[in-house]
């Protein structure tokens, strides 16, 4: 095997023959890295908060395989293209078989040469396969080295080059520290639709201070910021709309008017293009990714433009770049999807597993009845309809995770080779009940399927996995015991590694994920549903009625439920299937709602409900909704904070005078008038161009406006409006964001309306029939009387 | 994520429609019972998922049945607690 075996000690990365020259030795801290040329820049903050710069040399290694004669052919031709600075032959091992294989090792002169190899290996597809030709140079040269971002490292380094370094920490450290960091704020004084320098200001935040930049000009806007960054030299530069509207034009009025703008530490010249975003599918809505704007040697991170700065602040991205091994500004733009993957290549690249390019590996043929059994998701009961009292929630914790981690489920684990012997034929076909849900499904037969899962090496997905399932539990458990202020970023950084294990199960299906295969995917449904199964029934053996059961989370009641009985139960299923089921909390009361469309059909996941201590748990409520109004939405969530003071059905029948009360008042303040115009906005995702709107739908007219005033949106992206008359000239109806200033009036009526279905629904849940009678009334006014399919199959009414 | 089989509760939707020229013909007042009939069978889609049989209409007859079989249960219970009552 000729991949380098990276020891994590001191070890030469670049040895000079200059021995004269004084070595330098210090600790610091792997802020950013970019490739440029034919090497790394590493930028490291040490830890009075120093920057600096060190250069590594990295050429860019990819791997051929194909007959003795094809493969040397190859080498040929491409040394004749004085593409290669080295070639030699090398041993690697395969994905699927996990035997070594024959390859040549080609190391690239200049990463330039990247894209015209890549173009070359393509045409040759079929002949000869290409390896780890696609990667990300600078994970890759994380993965070759062995190290992680955002972590403390003995450095030593002569002449600006790293000689060595060794990490001070473990890569899955509990508890992660930062270097001080200088932090300038950027961002626009007004709504980002308006254009910056056409009625648009940049605000800079710094200590604690924001400022309005004022400039006569471009050119001056363009000075202004150039001289803040000089002052403050920033690390990072946490902007809105950064990446968007901020950078790409700043960036194109300093070549312009030729004003130099520092917006990065390094020196040398760095390629900078601004692509423009994208729209795509994802999970059935339409999404827009914006394009990004990153700076070399500083970070840039726009919140706005970082899914991952959303659900986990700072400490969640420098965990995540840790983890994925990426660069933290690709990591504050990645998707989850991205950063599971660079973790699995990561795993693969550290095992010497060659690293296919392009997958091509189709689902092998299942008859019709195969599919039936096996393609589809978790089991989703209905719950009945209406108000129950202490109820319990049980949850499995990360059970998909958990699944593909206990029962070694990864692509090339699911009817291996190695393994088609080793199992006897009695297993296939194996259910849960099989056992009467006492004993766990054989570790390596998947239920209902009957595949067969490897037993002899442990996957690329569970070795991946195992280290996150473990981090995140400890994360969880530090949360618990840690002071607030602590415990805020344990809960951050433990809601990234969320979003990873979510993903993770996602990208085992995913026809385009590196690491994916339909039937692994398969496999964990089917165990999802197996330990689903055996929880009901363990359940239902201790006495407990099912109320409700959601792929990984179960409702039940028992006349007296102990806190002590409910853990033992979690403990026993916990035992028996493998994956730890935990009390989610018990509920003093829980009101299962019906479908909007027919009152009368339960739904999986409309409830809310509130735990003994006192929180409220709601799904699907239209306060939940990302398209409510703020005012509408602050009603509802006022009605059930008032509601959980209520303990039993003696307090909450008491308090039904009083949420009515509460009710009328929000109807007053409607009729009152003078909300603020923010309070009413309704925020949609568009879903399509505004040609493609047949329809005069109050969205299309709000695209209509933005269009005439010169704003573009493009769908995925959202459009914000209130509704100002319902009737009435079509440029009335509606008034979209930003331009609220001065807005006279809204459609009272309308609001009227949000605010009534809001209420309904969460008197309707609580107190029954009677208000469920007029919130039917209400979508029957909406829809009208032949609106809708559901009217017309209305079923009779359940007497009694 | 491409799907190769409906969802289960599309399947039911789908069940459904195909009786839609039977509905047509029966009196309204019978058209009322059949909705409702289908509607039952919705409150145990999760059993017709797990067991992906090839006939879906075979699922969906037996939770209607399962349905009939609790009412009937119930009906027999309070009148023999009725007749218990009366004597």
């Amino acid at each position: 095997m000729k991949f380098e075996g990276r020891v994590r000690a001191h070890w030469p990365l670049a040895p000079s023959p200059n021995f004269s020259s004084t070595i330098m030795e210090t600790v610091g801290w792997l802020f950013d890295l970019y490739p440029l040329g034919d090497r790394m820049v590493l930028w490291f903050l040490t830890p009075e908060g120093e920057a600096l710069r060190l250069e590594d040399a990295f050429p860019y290694l990819v791997y051929v395989g194909g007959s003795q004669g094809q493969v040397r052919r190859a080498v040929q031709a491409l040394q004749a293209q004085r593409w290669l600075q080295h070639a030699y032959p090398t041993r690697g091992r395969d994905l699927v078989s996990g035997e070594e294989i024959p390859v040549w090792a080609l190391e690239l002169k200049t990463y330039a040469h990247l894209p015209q190899l890549r173009a070359w290996l393509g045409r040759r597809e079929g002949v000869l396969a290409a390896y780890n030709c696609d990667l990300d140079v600078s994970s890759y040269y994380l993965y070759r080295q062995g190290i992680w971002p955002s972590a403390w490292y003995n450095l030593e380094a002569r002449e600006g080059r790293l000689v060595a370094l060794a990490p001070l920490e473990d890569q899955f450290a509990l508890d992660v520290s930062l270097p001080p960091l200088t932090t300038l704020g950027l961002g626009l004084t007004r709504d980002p639709l308006i254009p910056l320098g056409a009625g648009n200001n940049l605000a800079v935040t710094w200590e604690g201070r924001t400022l309005e930049l004022e400039a006569p000009d471009r050119a001056g806007l363009v000075r202004e910021v150039a001289r803040w960054l000089h002052r403050a030299n920033p690390d990072l530069v946490l902007s809105d709309y950064g990446d968007e509207d901020i950078i790409p034009l700043l960036w194109r009025w300093s070549t312009e008017y030729r004003v130099p703008l520092p917006l990065d530490r390094e020196q040398g010249s760095v390629p900078r293009r601004f692509s423009g975003g994208r729209t795509y599918f994802s999970y059935g809505r339409v999404v827009y990714q914006g394009s990004a704007a990153p700076f070399y040697g500083r970070w840039h991170v726009d919140r706005r433009n970082s899914f991952f700065f959303r659900e986990a602040d700072l400490m969640g991205l420098v965990q995540i770049s840790r983890l994925g091994q990426l660069p933290l500004q690709q990591a504050a733009r990645a998707s989850p999807g991205t950063l599971i993957t660079s973790m699995q290549l990561a795993r693969a690249v550290a095992d010497g597993i060659l690293i296919p390019w392009r997958k091509a590996d189709p689902e092998r043929f299942k008859s019709a009845g195969e599919l039936l059994t096996v393609d589809k998701g978790g089991l989703v009961f209905m719950p009945p309809i209406g108000l129950y009292f202490n109820v319990a929630e049980l949850d499995y914790a990360s059970m998909y995770p958990s699944i593909m981690a206990t029962h070694n489920i990864s692509p090339e684990t699911v009817n291996c080779r190695c393994c088609a012997d080793a199992v006897e034929e009695g297993t296939k076909g194996f259910v849960g009940e099989g056992a009467k849900g006492r004993r766990p499904s054989p570790y390596n037969s998947v239920p209902e399927a009957g595949y067969r899962l490897c037993r002899q090496r442990e996957g690329l997905v569970p070795r991946t996995l195992r280290p996150i399932l473990t981090l995140r539990e400890c994360l969880k458990a530090a949360a618990k015991e840690a002071p607030p202020e602590l415990a805020t970023i344990y809960q951050q950084r433990q809601n990234a590694l969320k979003w990873m294990l979510v993903t993770c199960f996602g990208y085992l299906g995913y026809k385009n994920a590196r690491f994916g295969r339909i039937e692994a995917h398969e496999a964990v449904t089917a165990f999802g549903r197996d330990k689903l199964l055996t929880a009901k029934e363990i359940c239902e053996a201790r006495g407990y009625h099912i109320l409700h059961g959601l792929t990984d989370c179960l409702w039940i009641e028992q006349g007296d439920m102990t806190d002590d009985a409910l853990q033992g139960l979690c403990r026993e299923i916990s035992e028996v299937t493998g994956v730890k089921l935990a009390l989610e909390g018990v509920y003093r009361w829980i009101a299962f709602l019906p479908s909007r469309q027919n009152r009368e059909r339960p739904v999986a996941t409309r409830y809310f409900g509130v735990f003994a201590d006192g929180k409220v748990k709601a799904r699907g409520l239209i306060c939940r909704r990302r398209d409510t109004p703020p005012f509408v939405r602050r009603a509802q969530e006022a009605l059930l904070s008032r509601l959980a003071t209520a303990a039993d059905p003696a307090d909450l029948a008491r308090l039904k005078p009083k949420l009515e009360e509460m009710a009328a008042g929000f109807r007053q303040r409607l009729q009152e008038g003078g909300i603020n115009p923010q309070e009413l906005v309704v925020t949609r995702v568009l879903s399509q161009e505004l040609s493609e709107y047949r329809v005069e739908t109050p969205t299309a007219l709000a695209m209509r406006q933005l269009q005439q005033a010169g704003i573009m949106v493009r769908p995925g992206e959202k459009v914000r409006f209130v509704h100002r008359e319902r009737r009435g000239p079509k440029e009335l109806r509606v008034q979209a964001a930003p331009f609220l200033e001065g807005l006279e009036g809204y459609d009272t009526n309308t609001y009227l309306e949000l605010l009534e279905r809001a209420v309904v629904e969460v008197m309707a849940g609580v107190f029954g029939e009677e208000d469920r009678e007029r919130q039917g009334r209400l979508t029957a006014s909406k829809t009208g009387p032949t609106g809708g399919r559901s009217n017309l199959w209305r079923p009779r009414r359940k007497g009694g | 994520m491409g799907r190769t089989v409906l969802p289960y509760s599309h399947v039911w939707e789908e069940e459904r429609e195909r009786w839609r020229k039977f509905r047509r013909a029966l009196r309204r007042e019978d058209q009322a019972h059949l909705d409702r009939l289908f509607e039952l069978a919705r409150l145990h889609l999760q059993a017709g998922v797990y067991a992906a049989n090839p006939w879906p209409l075979e699922s969906i007859l037996m939770a209607m049945l399962l349905e009939h079989e609790k009412a009937l249960s119930r009906l027999e219970e309070r009148l023999e607690e009725l007749e218990a009552g009366e004597q």
